[in-house]
């Protein structure tokens, strides 16, 4: 267990959850269907009250920054990039996808459901946005695929599919805590969400023109 | 919940305590399509205001497109608060409290500075306060006119709030330090400055259309075509209630009746042609569309810019004189347009009523509003906890 003081953020998903480490252990709050947008900062306030520090405490804030709900990749970001402003404490952004993909080890790429028969597919190397199509030609058949939902746990038989469950805020501390120690914390200017899907409206005006 | 109100009795207690305030409010807005922060003192003293307009990006899809707003919000928050706070010459340190707009507006969008502001107000131990987008308007007025307007007690003041998503009448009143609200009139199809805007696009002059039709409407003959605006005829609604007051607006029609008259005299393929050569115009593309209006296009302008100024003048005229009005502000993005200026402030001179408009940087979408509408709430203690979410159909009175 890490000494460090880490909070960390995910409202990518339905629900949301907000964890923080220390010396004394992971804590961690989940959040109700849709409700991260208010009650995010109360589990954040909770959290640290218990723990009895502050946010100018912290070593660094982690945040999961997409993929996932549009609405609620933009409410996990923008929280941590007003906890940072106030606080000066620097930002580890964490994809989603590198986050379930280190729940595996054996795993070389993680899926998430896109919706639409669409997924998102992360490797070491790469994120991106693709159809069943573009996945059975970029993934070996012979390589460990790491999913959390049965949707897409359902359309990967083809594939060493290793389902595992949701990630949630404290999946990320790993990932976090190498970032912390390699210095790679960045400010809150630079984070920005990591949709992966771009907006309808951009794609059809691109369709039209 | 008792989180929330333990937290707001703390802040009471902080700010009573605190014989140092400095009084100064950040505020942030995000509700459409602006990404603003501005640092405001005691509600009055605008220290900097910063606006990052996103219009580029949404006159390519020819309106607002609501996730291409929320994107850029999240892009533009960190720099435009930064720079309202630099330029503001001081440090979030500083801060008394943190105001936001919660609504109305698109839901996406709002969520992008409310949980920024959330988080923000918490890591810097200042109060959070929530305001109406609509009160905002109102206030970026009172701010500047508070001077010249003289406020009586009990004499309510008017306010017109007309923009692209709003056209409403609010009667506002002062209390005890606090303003209070009634909405005495409202539009019950589009607002005054989406008829501009669709009625824009329908002559290709492309979107946001309301600030060049303004400039067109002057080189037109105002009486070239006549529209009739109003009639709005009140609806029995299922509860018994009748819809549609006497002090409402209906803007639909007008953009209807513009639609027709484009269709008989065959203007859509010159409409067309006029949309694509300023869609290559970079910068002002005010002589140019001059330059590509003939004359029936010009006068079919000046005409709806009339007939738009004028209904909102008699609307506003007839509420003034039922609820006896002393004063009229004019808000929103469309009180920068020059024929509903002039046309109001003459009405109100011939009916001895004070009248005040905003300055052109605070008509449009501005977070200085919030910050000048929040003061009166700081010094209430009236805060909002940290479960603050939006509201897109906010009312106001």
């Amino acid at each position: 267990m890490s000494d460090r003081r880490l909070l960390v953020i995910d409202t990518c998903g339905l629900g949301g959850s907000v964890a923080l480490s220390s010396a004394a252990g992971v804590r961690q709050i989940e959040l109700a269907p849709r409700m991260a947008a208010s009650h995010g900062m109360r589990a954040v306030r909770a959290l640290l009250d218990e723990a009895g520090f502050s946010l100018a405490d912290l070593d660094a804030i982690a945040v999961l920054h997409g993929p996932g709900s549009f609405t609620g990749v933009r409410v996990g970001v923008a929280m941590a990039k007003g906890l940072s402003e106030a606080s000066g404490v620097g930002l580890i952004p964490l994809s989603r996808l590198d986050v379930l993909r280190a729940m595996q080890p054996k795993a070389m790429f993680a899926v998430l459901n896109a919706g639409r028969g669409e997924f998102y597919l992360g490797s070491a190397s790469e994120q991106e946005l693709v159809t069943l199509e573009e996945m059975l030609s970029r993934v070996p058949a012979h390589v460990t695929v790491v999913v959390c939902e049965d949707r897409v746990a359902d359309s990967l038989d083809a594939f060493m599919v290793v389902r595992v469950a949701e990630p949630t805020a404290k999946c990320g501390l790993g990932l976090a805590i190498e970032a912390l120690e390699a210095g790679r914390l960045v400010t809150a200017e630079a984070v920005d969400a990591l949709y992966l899907r771009r907006p309808d409206a951009e794609r059809a005006l691109e369709h039209r023109g | 919940m008792p989180l929330s109100r333990t937290r707001t009795a703390l802040n009471r207690q902080a700010i009573y305590n605190k014989e140092m305030a400095s009084g100064l409010i950040l505020g942030i807005e995000s509700s459409c399509d602006e990404t603003a922060a501005a640092v405001v003192r005691s509600g009055s003293e605008v220290l900097s205001n910063v606006v990052a307009s996103q219009i580029a990006t949404h006159a390519l899809y020819g309106g607002v497109v609501p996730e291409l707003a929320s994107r850029e919000h999240l892009t533009n928050i960190v720099p435009v608060v930064r720079t309202a706070v630099a330029e503001a010459g001081i440090t979030l340190a500083d801060l008394d409290a943190v105001a936001v707009t919660e609504g109305p507006g698109l839901a996406g969008a709002l969520l992008v500075g409310i949980t920024y502001a959330k988080a923000l107000a918490y890591g810097l131990g200042t109060p959070l306060i929530a305001v109406n987008h609509l009160e905002g308007h109102i206030h970026a007025v009172l701010m500047e006119a508070k001077e010249t307007l003289s406020l009586a007690s009990g004499v309510p003041v008017l306010a017109l709030v007309v923009s692209g998503g709003h056209t409403h009448l609010y009667l506002a009143e002062e209390r005890d330090g606090l303003w209070n609200y009634r909405n005495v009139g409202r539009t019950i199809d589009d607002a005054a400055g989406e008829a501009y805007d669709k009625s824009a696009k329908l002559l290709g002059l492309g979107y946001p259309g309301g600030p060049l039709m303004d400039f067109l409407a002057s080189h037109g003959d105002p009486n070239a075509v006549e529209f009739k605006l109003g009639g709005i005829k009140p609806k029995l609604h299922r509860d018994g209630a009748s819809r549609g007051g006497e002090f409402d607006f209906s803007f639909s029609g007008i953009k209807t009746a513009v639609l027709r008259y484009t269709e008989l005299h065959s203007m859509r393929e010159r409409a067309a042609a006029r949309h694509n050569a300023l869609m290559q115009v970079e910068g002002n593309r005010r002589e140019v569309a001059l330059a590509l209006c003939d004359r029936e296009t010009l006068d079919l302008i000046a005409s709806f810019q009339k007939a738009v100024a004028g209904y909102l003048v008699k609307q506003t005229m007839r509420a003034a004189e039922e609820f006896g009005a002393g004063s009229i502000i004019v808000s929103g993005g469309v009180a920068a347009n020059r024929a509903l200026r002039e046309r109001m402030s003459a009405e109100a001179a011939t009916r001895h009523l004070q009248i005040a408009f905003p300055s052109l940087a605070l008509a449009t979408d501005n977070a200085a509003m919030i910050a000048a509408a929040a003061w009166p709430k700081f010094a209430a203690g009236l805060f909002a906890s940290d479960d603050l979410n939006a509201v897109p159909q906010l009312r106001l009175g």
